[in-house]
């Protein structure tokens, strides 16, 4: 994300501006991003809640100043809103049968797509979807929104210290997952990308601590 | 990644870096699926960015973080993020206050007595104050034209809804809710009971707004005009003379658009027809102020045809055609079994053009009955052919 920000500055100066390539950039970078952090959150309709988020960033652009950063932050935030106000109206209006998601079809009958699509982002989000509320989307707002702690906290509210503890749990709970010991291993076999195991201890190695992860760690 | 999270200690682990590597890859296909719909979008709501006058309006920054107030930060589960225009709330202005003389504060309080009672007679010509206080502004004013609470609203029982319009009816709409921008719009307007939807005033249109949405049919063929009805009630009752906005949002497509609008009856129903649909859409009616109804997903089903032609003296050519489906969509050659079921016998895709062929053997299809069954995608719903038999080899 930190390779991109020049590139997004100058995107978010040029739809700042009203340039459509500069928009572009913008939502071609964040978008995938945003539907990955909604589908956290557990919205059940993250297109719709991210064309609402776009559509507000739209109109209140030509108020904005900042860099990447800023503009992520606010989008995040935007688009946290907008999937708390997308739950409420959802437990209000209880969904009939003639009201299924759109997406509940594309789950169900585009196989090839999600194979070709990226069934290991889906089962990436699926492994977040798993963490207790707090710790899901402290972990999406850290990683897949890549926020720095104390902007997580403002958005949700909490704590920069309340977030640590969240992301310390989040993260020792993804670490005991078979799927994400399946993946280290797979990545210490491939030996590629992350240092090999005995370089690393994960926390759940035998002989090591499992609590070994302190809090100032964390962040 | 996780080592980033953890300032690069040692105890990163390997399966939390690869799992973040993951979560945070390029866009997949269906991620960016929407990119032309976001650029109309973009397209339609940046008017003012290309103003510079717009952009000289509003010269408050959100600077990229939730407004502050106070000293606080402003956000709040279920709102949005507040965006300042003109000059943020400090404490400058409180210290100026401070430094007022006297005479500016017996000024300030005169002025604000004379917009008190401004505002309420304002309030009381508008018709816009509870039925008790309307009545008593009637007795004192009522010389100068102030309405009794009943000149405007007929029986009691309705105020506190008074010329709301269809701003009014914003706050049915849960999603909005401490939405800043949205508040605004939902701003009851001077003139609001004059507007052509004076109507949601009528004498028992109390309660929130409820409009809501259906479809006689929600599984259509390919190329049928949907209608979707619709009905705008207050606590039960009809609103008439409302325009509502019939939008769609296309399979596949994260946007929605309009695709039609009408007026309510006198019963508060409305239906309005959309563009023939060539694939699966989900539709929503909506009114000024925010207010929507649930969505009506409508599936289309693709028309199949297959034809049986002898292709040799052993074999037959089914040939499958199809309108409204897409290349590469799978269809599935059936056979109908002796207890009336079908069974898939093999697979094929579609090619660009919509059609793709079976070659049977008469021998071992000979008397056998077959069809071709679409399967379903995001697009389309699933959809079956005719019907054809396998004559026994000659």
């Amino acid at each position: 994300m930190a390779s991109q920000t020049n590139v997004l500055d100058d995107a978010l100066a040029r739809a700042s501006n009203g340039d459509e390539a500069g928009f572009l950039e913008l939502w071609r970078a964040l978008q995938p991003r945003l539907l990955r952090y909604l589908r956290v959150v557990g919205c059940d309709d993250p297109d719709d809640v991210a064309s609402e988020t776009w559509l507000q960033v739209v109109r209140d652009l030509h108020r904005f100043s900042g860099g990447e950063e800023d503009f992520r932050r606010w989008l995040f935030t935007i688009g946290r809103h907008r999937a708390v106000d997308a739950a409420r109206a959802r437990a209000r209006r209880p969904v009939g049968p003639s009201s299924v998601g759109l997406d509940i079809l594309a789950d169900s009958h585009l196989v090839e797509d999600q194979v070709l699509d990226g069934m290991s982002i889906q089962h990436a989000v699926a492994l977040l979807t798993g963490l207790s509320k707090d710790q899901a989307e402290a972990v999406a707002l850290r990683v897949i929104a890549g926020l720095d702690t104390p902007d997580v906290a403002r958005i949700l509210g909490k704590t920069s210290g309340a977030i640590r503890v969240a992301l310390h749990r989040g993260l020792k709970t993804l670490a005991a997952d078979p799927s994400v010991q399946a993946l280290a291993h797979r990545t210490a076999a491939s030996g590629s990308g992350a240092r090999p195991p005995a370089a690393g201890p994960s926390p759940r190695r035998a002989g090591t601590d499992p609590t070994h992860w302190s809090l100032e760690e964390v962040d | 990644m996780s080592s980033d999270l953890t300032d690069g200690a040692a105890s990163a682990d390997p399966g939390i870096d690869q799992l973040f590597r993951i979560l945070t890859a390029g866009p997949t296909r269906n991620e960016l699926a929407g990119e032309r719909d976001a650029l109309a979008m973009f397209r339609a709501n940046a008017g003012p960015l290309a103003s510079p006058a717009a952009r000289h309006r509003a010269p408050a920054a959100v600077n990229g973080t939730p407004a502050v107030a106070n000293g606080t930060p402003a956000v709040a589960k279920g709102t949005t993020v507040p965006i300042p225009v003109g000059r943020p709330a400090t404490e400058k202005r409180h210290d100026r206050r401070v430094q007022w003389p006297g005479r500016w504060s017996m000024r300030l309080a005169a002025a604000g007595v004379i917009a008190i009672v401004g505002g309420t007679a304002a309030a009381a010509y508008a018709s816009a104050l509870p039925a008790p206080v309307q009545d008593l502004a009637h007795k004192v004013l009522g010389i100068v034209g102030v309405p009794a609470s009943h000149h405007h609203l007929g029986t009691a029982g309705t105020h506190g809804h008074h010329g709301s319009g269809p701003a009014g009816l914003s706050g049915s709409s849960p999603g909005r809710h401490g939405h800043p921008s949205q508040t605004a719009k939902a701003s009851p307007s001077p003139h609001a009971h004059a507007s052509p939807t004076a109507s949601l005033s009528s004498p028992k249109a109390t309660g929130p707004a409820v409009l809501a949405a259906s479809a006689s049919s929600t599984d259509i063929a390919a190329g049928t005009v949907p209608v979707i009805d619709g009905q705008l009630t207050r606590s039960g009752t009809g609103v008439k003379g409302v325009t509502v906005t019939l939008v769609e949002r296309l399979a596949g497509h994260p946007f929605w658009h309009v695709a039609g609008t009408g007026q309510t009856t006198s019963g508060g129903n409305v239906a309005i027809a959309a563009k023939p649909l060539a694939e699966n859409a989900a539709f929503r009616l909506r009114i000024p102020g925010g207010v929507h109804s649930a969505s009506v997903l409508i599936t289309v089903r693709p028309q199949v045809t297959v034809v049986l032609t002898e292709s040799s003296a052993l074999r037959d050519l089914l040939a499958v055609t199809t309108q409204f489906a897409n290349r590469g969509n799978v269809v599935w050659l059936q056979v109908q079994s002796a207890s009336g079921s079908w069974i898939n016998v093999r697979s094929k895709r579609l090619t660009a053009a919509g059609t793709t062929w079976f070659s049977l053997s008469r021998q071992r299809f000979k008397d056998k009955t077959v069809d071709v069954m679409l399967v379903a995608t995001v697009r389309h719903g699933s959809a079956s052919s005719n019907t054809a038999t396998v004559e026994a080899p000659s």
